[in-house]
């Protein structure tokens, strides 16, 4: 599959300033790769996080397409550009982003439980828990697989949250700042963890102003002031 | 895997639902009990009028006295008295009599010789026309002579044997409760009536001196004829038969209606100021929790929930523990309704009939429907406000 932007532009209104136009992304045109590992870095503010929030259907952009294969991701209905988030996309949000009722297993599944009884025979159909244990392995957690996430750290949530975006196996892999948490050894575990998703096959595209992470790309590019720069 | 996350959200955070649960459940007991008393008062003095079943009541001079009339009826206190039989004839014989019937009471008493302390009230099976269409509902035969029916408040039971002044007197039915001071009597035929105010008087336990049975009444029931004015017939009565007081019945309950419409009015106004109060505390609770829990929906929707999968998941958690705490506050609503009607009624002196079971589960269901309902309503803003987060900007913390 391929995911692509098409001279995409994001701008926001200010609202402290009357009527003020910022222009977060501007005309921005990127294909992921179907296999890869892409990394966008930059400074806070450049249009990073934006950008991605575009690419996974989040955020609608001012202007330009976005494209899955020939689907024009903005011209689809909430309930289909939900399921097509759903089935393709992992997405790793910024910060804490834990389900604080469920344990950090259940947080993994969520994405299989929230959907009730399909959601559950998808799980049993793909394996799911076990997927999930392997996971919570992988990501160095799975001696906390029954605790809350109000009793982790925050590195901690962070890495349940990849183990989360992994465990439908998506196509596509979206992290924003994943590593921001992380010691330099938790740091490597994950970006070794992204590195092998891409490596089987999928892609993979991480935000983030962590130079660390440039050593582990296949293709990088520059976010300043809203343009992207290929490097 | 866990099969719920509405189910898992409320378990996860016991004090927030626990709070839910009782705002809930506090909103249908109050709008339920406030509603039971409303129904209890309006059929209690329906079915008052229903059983008064005269236009016109005939009393002695001497014991017409509202206050009179008013303790027997509407709080039943036993009580007797007694005019000269001739006034049957001369009201039945007035213009615009339909018909009319006879009454004998007798105010057991509470000595040994009577099982209970009660008013006995006695017809005349062959012109009454109040009585019997509601003894009909339960008891189709013919009373019998020292044959008695007992009221639904008394504990007595077909086949049982209470005894009146000596004389024993077999149970032939229970009555259907009416919510009135008939509940608390116990009828008889005339003759059997005759009797017992005989015996009274050889125990030296009647107060009434040296009365004939067979030359007295204790009051004349009239139904005015169609085409014909109740006053009109009442001034006619008034005028023409001495030593008695006519009394209009719908007169006699009509300071009692008065006083019941106050109450309901009241009632109904603290169920209107309830519900808005728990409308408004709801809508804000949900409002907190959408507001507090924004991040944890903002990653729902990342995973792929829809803006309906959003709002869904609040509304049901706004409606389990809404069902929930509406149905214990209904029940503890119709349990506290049935254990305390007594002392409804003793307390506002008025009489208080709670519907039947049918007509109790209408209600409750009816109730428990708007509890549950208010409580979709107060969180239907926060769920349409949540379905249109941006998620985007929430993920960033700007939102």
């Amino acid at each position: 599959m391929n995911l692509r932007a098409e001279n995409i532009t994001k701008q926001f209104i200010r609202k402290r300033k009357g009527s003020n136009v910022m222009t977060a992304v501007q005309d921005v045109s990127l294909t992921l790769p179907e296999q890869g590992l892409t990394l966008i870095y930059g400074h806070s503010g450049s249009g990073k996080s934006t950008l991605m929030n575009m690419l996974a259907g989040l955020l609608a952009p001012t202007s330009g397409q976005v494209f899955l294969d020939d689907t024009d991701l903005y011209k689809l209905d909430d309930q289909n550009l939900s399921k097509l988030r759903r089935d393709h996309f992992g997405m790793i949000p910024q910060g804490q982003t834990a389900l604080h009722s469920l344990t950090v297993m259940e947080n993994v599944l969520l994405p299989y439980a929230l959907f009730g009884k399909k959601g559950r025979e998808e799980a049993e159909t793909a394996g799911a828990e076990a997927y999930a244990r392997e996971l919570l392995e992988m990501t160095g957690i799975s001696d906390l697989r029954d605790v809350k996430p109000g009793e982790m750290s925050g590195g901690e949530i962070r890495r349940m949250a990849i183990a989360r975006a992994l465990i439908r196996k998506p196509e596509f892999l979206l992290a924003d700042e994943p590593t921001a948490d992380l010691d330099e050894d938790n740091t490597k575990i994950v970006l070794d963890l992204f590195q092998a998703q891409a490596d089987h096959g999928k892609s993979v595209l991480i935000i983030s102003h962590d130079p660390t992470s440039r050593a582990f790309a296949d293709t990088t590019y520059l976010m300043r002031d809203g343009l992207l720069l290929p490097e | 895997m866990f099969r719920s996350l509405p189910f898992r959200n409320i378990s996860g955070k016991p004090g927030r639902t626990a709070g839910l649960l009782l705002l809930s459940g506090f909103l249908c007991f109050f709008i339920l009990f406030g509603s039971l008393v409303i129904y209890g008062l309006r059929s209690g003095m329906a079915s008052l009028e229903a059983r008064l079943g005269a236009d016109i009541m005939v009393v002695p001079y001497e014991a017409a006295t509202k206050k009179d009339l008013d303790g027997m009826i509407l709080q039943g206190n036993p009580g007797y008295f007694y005019m000269d039989r001739s006034v049957v004839d001369k009201v039945s014989s007035m213009e615009g009599v339909k018909q009319i019937s006879e009454q004998f009471f007798l105010a057991s008493a509470s000595s040994n010789c009577c099982s209970l302390a009660v008013q006995l009230i006695g017809f005349d099976p062959k012109t009454d026309f109040t009585i019997q269409p509601w003894v009909e509902h339960t008891y189709r035969g013919e009373l019998g002579y020292m044959e008695i029916l007992v009221g639904s408040d008394l504990n007595a039971f077909a086949g049982d044997v209470l005894t009146f002044y000596g004389s024993d007197c077999r149970v032939a039915a229970r009555l259907e409760k009416t919510g009135t001071y008939l509940d608390t009597a116990v009828y008889a035929s005339e003759e059997t009536i005759k009797t017992l105010i005989t015996e009274a008087k050889e125990k030296k336990l009647f107060n009434f001196g040296d009365v004939d049975p067979d030359q007295i009444v204790s009051c004349v029931l009239v139904d005015v004829a169609d085409g014909y004015s109740q006053e009109d017939v009442l001034n006619d009565i008034k005028i023409h038969v001495r030593r008695t007081q006519a009394v209009q019945t719908r007169n006699l309950i009509s300071g009692v209606s008065g006083q019941l419409v106050g109450v309901s009015d009241v009632i109904g106004g603290l169920i209107v100021v309830i519900w808005f109060l728990a409308l408004a505390i709801l809508a804000l609770v949900f409002a907190m929790i959408a507001r507090e829990r924004k991040k944890e929906f903002a990653v729902l929707r990342v995973i792929g929930a829809s803006r309906g999968k959003l709002a869904a998941i609040l509304l049901q958690e706004a409606l389990i523990p809404g069902i929930l705490g509406s149905l214990a506050g209904g029940i503890l609503a119709v349990g506290l309704a049935g254990t305390f009607c007594q002392l409804i009624e003793s307390t506002l002196g008025l009489p208080f009939l709670l519907p039947g079971i049918p007509g109790l589960l209408i209600l409750v269901l009816a109730v428990t429907a708007v509890s549950v309902l208010t409580g979709a309503l107060a969180s239907a803003l926060s769920a349409f406000r949540i379905s249109r987060i941006d998620t985007a900007l929430i993920l960033r913390g700007e939102n």
